[in-house]
């Protein structure tokens, strides 16, 4: 959780091909970790009911504290606003340009950044566009 | 009002924002950064294992023993350890393991095999038949089994010992 939070959001909102062989990676290395060389069913179990319980237990701490819930997943950000990139915030969260462009052309099939008038880093890496 | 300032207000529409909140996210993602940079630097150097941090050989203060060894050891793992002892030619070297070492790792190979070995409460005793100068070169895999910190020594029947500190990652 940590690391992923550290890493960032846009690693798991838009995988790229590296992001997801490192996934697949990171996913075998902690498998390897959980379970080391005990291959009991026993031992899978523990670890799948574990993991769930630990999800589960998340969910109920976010849907009872709004802060914490803003702390495990994050809030939205503006990244352009009335057609001007919000440049300080985009370099903090590591969105470009070609970023916010590339879903202002998917989503609305805009050409200029000035056809936006809010563009918004979601809390799944997501970039969505309010047109003007 | 700086650029910069202005930029980092909370905005109340389209979305109610915790700007304050996400500034605190991303310093705590460039500090993260760091760390994750500086755990790959110290893992090269040797911190958790092989590298010029952990890897070390010592002489004993009689001159008669070289143990080269890894102060640090990731649970599991096997690593290799070179004992070098010198005695007189024509007579065997008995090598005493204490025993906290053996607590923290079992042998998982080890080369040449002695001619005679006896565990007693103090470690493992090996015995073996020296070169022509003298000399008895052991090379031994460790498996790694224990947990934290282990000091134990190495030491020769009737000569030098070392003193071996070795740490257990899990």
């Amino acid at each position: 959780m940590v690391l992923f939070k550290i890493s960032g959001r846009r690693s798991v909102g838009e995988l790229t091909s590296f992001d997801f062989v490192l996934l697949m990676v990171i996913g075998e290395a902690t498998q390897q970790a959980l379970l080391g060389d005990d291959f009991s069913v026993t031992n899978a179990i523990l670890v799948i009911v574990t993991l769930m319980v630990i999800d589960i237990g998340f969910s109920l701490v976010k849907r009872r504290s709004k802060r914490l819930a803003k702390l495990i997943d994050g809030g939205p950000t503006i990244i352009v606003e009335n057609g001007a990139f919000l440049r300080h915030r985009m370099h903090e969260a590591r969105v470009q340009e070609d970023d916010i462009l590339q879903a202002a052309r998917i989503e609305q099939g805009f050409e200029r950044v000035d056809q936006i008038k809010y563009a918004i880093l979601e809390r799944n890496g997501k970039i969505s566009i309010i047109p003007a | 009002m700086s650029l910069l300032e202005q930029e980092m207000l909370d905005r109340k529409h389209p979305i109610a924002e915790d700007i304050s909140l996400q500034r605190k996210v991303w310093k705590f993602q460039r500090a993260g950064w760091y760390v994750l940079v500086a755990v790959v630097i110290l893992t090269l150097l040797g911190l958790f294992s092989r590298g010029p941090l952990s890897t070390l050989q010592t002489v004993s203060g009689l001159g008669d023993l070289t143990v080269e060894y890894e102060r640090f050891y990731r649970g599991g793992g096997a690593n290799p350890m070179v004992v070098q002892a010198t005695g007189q030619p024509g007579k065997e070297i008995t090598l005493l393991i204490s025993k906290p070492m053996l607590d923290g790792f079992s042998i998982e190979s080890i080369q040449p095999q002695p001619v005679s070995s006896m565990g007693s409460p103090q470690g493992l005793s090996l015995t073996f038949p020296p070169d022509k100068s003298g000399q008895v070169t052991l090379f031994i895999s460790w498996r790694s089994n224990g947990i934290g910190l282990f000091k134990s020594q190495i030491s020769i029947v009737g000569g030098g010992y070392i003193p071996v500190t070795q740490f257990i990652y899990p």
